[in-house]
This record gives C-alpha cells, sequence and structure tokens, in this order.
C-alpha cells in the first residue's frame, strides 16, 4: 500500500552538566553513558525507526552539541568539563529547540511524540535559572512526554530540581557505576517508549440507555 | 576538476553514418567505469581543430578520410600538458596526416602512436574506445576524482521474523483471511497482518476480524488486542466471533431498521459478557483480555441501506458511497494530543458503549465499507487526503479486480506492506458490491 513517507518520531533530549566540577572520571562516564544509550538504541530496531537523540551541554553557556537526528545519523558528541552551571541557559536553549525541531500536530496528521528529557547534574546552577524555568514549562509543560531530572554528588541542589520537574533522582556521587547506572535505566526508558503503550480509562456505572434511534445521515456534518 | 572526454569521430565513409546519440551511448557504456567524468561526443568537421575545449581535456580523434583544411597550426597552439589527444584511424585516412599527428602528440605524458581499426564498422569503433579506455585507466592517478570518504555504514539490528508458538494454548495464526458471499450480492472479505513487533519477539498478532451473512444482513467485526495485556489476542478474537454469532442467531427473519438497533446491542453484549465469562473461568483478570471493537451490521435495500455500528477503541471505520462521498461513520477514541491511548470492551460498563450505538439511514447504495485497526489508519493519516488514493483506489486497483476466493490474498498483500515507524498488527475487513 502506498502510504506517504512519514514517521511520527519519538525525540530524546538529553542535558548533560558539563561544567568544571564534572572534569575527570564523571565526564567520561557521561560521555560514555551517551555512546552506551546510542549503541543500545542501535541495536533496537523499534528505536532505529522512530527515536531522535540531541545533546544540550551546559557549563559557562549551553550549547546544543547535537541537532535532533535519528538514532543513524546521530553523532555522539566530544564532550568537555569546564567552567560553571548555565542550567537556566540550557532550559531556555531547551526550549528554543523544541519549538524548531518539533513537528506539532497539524490537521488530520498527528506530529510527533511527546519529547522525552533526561538532565544530568551535579551543581547547583548559577545563573538566574527561575525565569527560564517558569517560561518553560508555562510554554511547554504540559507537551512533554517525560521530563527526568538527576542530581548527582553533595554540591547538588535537588529542592531546585524539584522545581522543574517532579521526577528527581539523586545519587550521592558522580562515580562512573553511577553515572553508568542512570544511563542504563535512561536508555531502558527510551526503548520501552518507543514501542507504545496504551492505558486504561476510569471505570464509572451508568445507567442502561435507550436503544438506538435511525438517523438519516446528514451530509452536512 | 576531471578533465573532460572529447570526443571527434569522423562521419565520412561509413555504409550507415554514426549518428551522435548512439555514439554518446556507446560511450557511456564503454566507460561506466569512469563514469564521473564528463563526455562531449562530435563529428569531425572542417573546425574540428579550432573547436577543441578550452578547459582540461583527453580528446579523442576516429580518422576516416584525409584531413582537410589549416588544422596542423591550430592543434599545435591547442596541445598541452592540460590538453591530451590521441588518435585511432581508419585504412581511408591520409598517412600523411598520421604522421604529423604522431609527431604533434609524441611528447605527451603517455604517448601512443595512432591506434589502427581493422573495418570501418561500429564494434571496431567501439574497439578504439576500449583501447582509448585503458589509456584512460593508465592515467589513473590524474583521471580519478576525489571522491568523499565511504559513509560510514553502521551495522543496525536486523527485523527478525519468528513464527509465533503454534503449540500454545491459545495460538492463533500469523496471517488470517476470510471471504463470505453477503446480502444482496455483497461480498465480505477480511485480512489480518502480524505487525513487525510481534514478528520480531515471535509473539502473536493480536488483531481479530470476523464476517458473518444473513438473508438480510452484511456482519463485520474488527479488533486490536491491547498489546499491554496477556492475552489480548484470545480477548480479540472472541471479542469479533461471539459478536458477529449472536447477531446472526438472534437475526429476525424480516428485519426492519427498527431491528438494527437492538442487534448492535446484541453482539456489544455477546461480546462483553464472553470476556467476562471466559475471565472467569480462566482464572484471569479480565483486563488481559483488553481488546477494542468495532462493529458494522450493513442492511441493504434495493437503492438505498441501513447502517448500525458502533466503536470501542482506535481504528477506523468509513464507507465510500456510489456517488463517491466518503463517510467517516464512527468517531474513534485517541487521545486529542498524544496517540497511544485507547478505551477497551471491557473497561467501562457495557451500558457506556450502548449508548455509543448508532443506526444510519442512506439514500443511496454503499460501494465500499471498510472496517480497519489503527495499525492501519494510523498510516492513512491525513484521511482527507489519503484515504481516497491509499484505501478506496488502492482496494479497486488491487483487491476488487479479482473474483471473490483470490481477494482474500490480494487484500493480504495489499496491508503488509513495510513502513517505517509502522510496527502494529493491521487487519481490514471490507463489504463491497461488485
Amino acid at each position: 500500500m502506498n502510504t506517504e513517507d512519514y514517521v511520527r518520531r519519538r525525540p530524546v533530549y538529553l542535558l548533560l552538566d558539563t561544567s568544571g566540577s564534572m572534569r575527570g572520571a564523571p565526564i567520561q562516564a557521561v560521555q560514555q553513558g551517551v555512546a552506551m544509550i546510542h549503541q543500545e538504541l542501535l541495536n533496537n530496531p523499534h528505536a532505529i525507526e522512530t527515536v531522535y537523540l540531541s545533546v544540550i551541554t551546559f557549563a559557562d553557556s549551553a550549547q546544543q552539541v547535537a541537532r535532533l537526528a535519528s538514532v543513524e545519523e546521530f553523532k555522539p558528541p566530544t564532550l568537555r568539563a569546564e567552567g560553571q552551571t548555565a542550567l537556566g541557559a540550557a532550559i531556555t536553549l531547551l526550549e528554543q529547540a523544541l519549538e524548531r525541531e518539533l513537528i506539532p500536530n497539524s490537521e488530520g496528521r498527528k506530529g510527533d511524540y511527546r519529547p522525552l528529557i533526561f538532565l544530568l547534574t551535579d551543581g547547583a546552577p548559577t545563573d538566574d535559572w527561575r525565569p527560564a524555568v517558569e517560561r518553560f514549562k508555562a510554554r511547554r509543560g504540559n507537551k512533554i512526554g517525560a521530563f527526568v531530572a538527576l542530581g548527582c554528588g553533595t554540591n547538588v541542589n535537588t529542592e531546585t530540581l524539584r522545581e522543574i520537574t517532579k521526577d528527581v533522582l539523586y545519587m550521592k556521587d558522580t562515580s562512573p557505576d553511577a553515572l553508568k547506572q542512570f544511563f542504563r535505566w535512561v536508555s531502558s526508558s527510551i526503548q520501552k517508549t518507543s514501542q507504545r503503550i496504551e492505558t486504561r480509562p476510569e471505570e464509572g456505572g451508568l445507567e442502561a440507555p435507550p436503544l438506538p434511534p435511525v438517523m438519516k445521515w446528514d451530509r452536512s456534518t | 576538476m576531471p578533465p573532460l572526454l572529447h570526443f571527434v569521430v569522423d562521419p565520412r565513409g561509413w555504409t550507415t553514418p554514426p549518428d551522435t546519440d548512439v555514439l554518446i551511448t556507446l560511450v557511456q557504456a564503454r566507460l561506466r567505469n569512469l563514469a564521473s567524468l564528463d563526455v562531449q561526443v562530435r563529428l569531425l568537421d572542417e573546425h574540428w581543430a579550432t573547436s577543441l575545449p578550452r578547459p582540461e581535456t583527453i580528446a579523442l580523434l576516429v580518422l576516416a578520410r584525409p584531413l582537410v583544411g589549416d588544422w596542423q597550426s591550430a592543434l599545435q597552439a591547442w596541445l598541452s600538458e592540460r590538453h591530451l589527444l590521441y588518435v585511432a584511424f581508419f585504412d581511408g585516412a591520409a598517412l600523411e596526416d598520421l604522421r604529423q599527428l604522431a609527431a604533434l602528440t609524441a611528447t605527451q605524458p603517455i604517448p601512443r602512436a595512432p591506434y589502427r581499426l581493422l573495418a570501418q564498422t561500429m564494434p571496431q569503433l567501439d574497439a578504439a574506445f576500449a583501447w582509448f579506455e585503458s589509456l584512460l585507466q593508465k592515467m589513473q592517478p590524474v583521471l580519478v576524482p576525489e571522491s568523499p570518504p565511504p559513509p560510514v555504514r553502521v551495522a543496525t539490528t536486523r527485523w527478525r521474523n519468528l513464527p509465533s508458538n503454534a503449540q500454545d494454548a491459545y495460538a492463533y495464526p500469523d496471517q488470517f483471511t476470510l471471504s463470505v458471499y453477503g446480502a444482496h450480492g455483497y461480498r465480505l472479505v477480511g485480512a489480518s497482518h502480524r505487525g513487525r513487533t510481534h514478528a520480531h519477539h515471535g509473539t502473536f498478532r493480536d488483531d481479530a476480524f470476523a464476517l458473518g451473512a444473513t438473508p438480510h444482513w452484511n456482519i463485520l467485526a474488527v479488533a486490536d488486542g491491547a498489546g499491554t495485556a496477556a492475552l489480548a489476542r484470545v480477548g480479540s478474537n472472541l471479542a469479533v466471533s461471539s459478536a458477529v454469532e449472536a447477531i446472526r442467531a438472534a437475526a429476525p427473519p424480516s428485519p426492519t431498521p427498527n431491528d438494527l438497533g437492538r442487534a448492535v446491542w446484541t453482539g456489544l453484549e455477546a461480546a462483553y459478557r464472553t470476556l467476562f465469562d471466559f475471565a472467569s473461568a480462566e482464572y484471569l483478570a479480565v483486563s488481559d483480555l483488553n481488546t477494542t471493537l468495532q462493529l458494522l451490521i450493513h442492511f441493504p435495500l434495493e437503492t438505498s441501506c441501513y447502517v448500525g455500528v458502533v466503536h470501542i477503541g482506535d481504528g477506523l471505520v468509513v464507507a465510500e458511497a456510489v456517488d463517491g462521498q466518503i463517510y467517516s461513520l464512527t468517531e474513534p477514541d485517541t487521545d486529542p494530543d498524544d496517540g497511544g491511548r485507547t478505551f477497551f470492551l471491557t473497561s467501562a460498563p457495557l451500558n457506556e458503549w450502548k449508548r455509543r450505538a448508532r443506526v444510519y439511514q442512506f439514500d443511496e447504495r454503499l460501494s465500499i465499507v471498510a472496517l480497519m485497526t489503527d495499525g492501519l489508519s494510523s498510516d492513512l493519516e491525513p484521511y482527507d487526503e489519503l484515504l481516497q488514493p491509499n484505501l478506496f483506489g488502492a482496494l479497486r486497483q488491487r483487491v476488487l479486480c479479482y473474483p471473490l476466493p483470490l481477494r482474500e490474498g490480494a487484500l493480504l498483500s495489499l496491508i503488509s506492506y513495510e513502513r517505517r515507524g509502522s510496527f502494529d498488527d493491521r487487519t481490514l475487513a471490507i463489504l463491497t458490491r461488485d
């Protein structure tokens, strides 16, 4: 059957803290984690056809180091840790990327699936993050599939993260093993979501309705 | 920039003079391994030497008769490191011309004496091109343009196609088709195709359909078992078969349009009860049988018809009238913002679904009625653009042109296409009149 070449994409954005405190083993673990996610998605035929990945890093400023691309086209970026923790800039950049890169629903056609967003940080934000977060929530808050924030290490402020999303995870250190666990979990979450999942409605009692009448088809509708 | 290949062929002395189009074809066939090079072919005339190309060029001159005019000085001026000339000749060429050409081209990087061709025929001309090609290959370092590095090909996982376990207590075939002769000359055909997710994991097709007919009614049911439910295939198959059977058994001998609403309810009740009864008999949660249900009863009259219909969950029920008008007969349940949500027959009280039953009267005959699961309907969006060509048009061209027994296979092949991002089972049941 001849159907148009059009795929509903499942966009995934990774927001990664590359501030100076991540230098050394942690940034290496993050680098490997991104590569691992990519590799696992490449081994999943569902994900190959639907998942699109993007990476935004933030340190002194935020940068979209990998634009939204299919799993096959995605190239894991090289990460360097240095500078501060511009979380607000990252959220603003994420909002711009969602605006630019996602295909919204249109007349008679469903757009992209809701994006999955994973944020990883090991420190407290150093920029004025609150307005960015408020704007993001107002504009995009109800159009997100999932927004998971992982805070790791002793310097992180999980209260800040809770203001961004209700799904906050915490790890007490940035050891390679702990980060690896996180990325493994991210990978399996993405893979599960790339196959559709149905949900059940609420149940409730109703009285017996009248038999349906015979209706003339109204052509005007 | 790679050099230009310039061919000058003498048109004289042939039994049938060569045509430039034929020559170009011949050259291109011969040089297809050097395909990225630009090729020019022209016939020899008095001005050949003055009109040789300016950009970097390797030229082949094929002579059949003595050259005329003063070409020597023009050629001598043209020849350089960037402008090379090779010569092939038939026996009609003048020896003096060849001697002069040989002298002029003797200092080229890869010098070659003029190449003698045995007879003035096309195969011999091709032999000249072959000789020229071997020369070009000798010059390869100059010739082969710098190509981009080969694309990095990531070895991606392939889709598997594992059969489902035929020994399973609740085994259903991975694909299924059926056709039925219906009331009033209508034909009912259905096909169900296992999607790539199930094929990859060797799990069962969860879609189901059933067809039935009474002397007055045509009955179609389609169901999509929920991927999250353990025995979704049992739920979908029980729902469609019990609904169609109950409607058939309870059909009045001389029905009136008012009987249709009750008949739809009868089908709904049978499907609903059957799922709950099965669940309690097998000690299952009824949610293990979660399934959608589309149920349609068609009551054709001479020039008009009635349709009783109910639809729980996603998918699509559409009809095309004889005048080409397309009707969407139900309002499928889908989350307005995101796909992946649907309703199931057993997830609300029966009365809620009874409220959804509708009976419609049409003043004209319906030529095609189609019930399908969302694995197919979501590939047909946007409906207003794609339903006509990709469903009704495709059905006419690829299914309805066959006699009934062959339509089952044709319908199955119609819905068995591969499409990126489309993983779900697909089921299509159609009602048509020839």
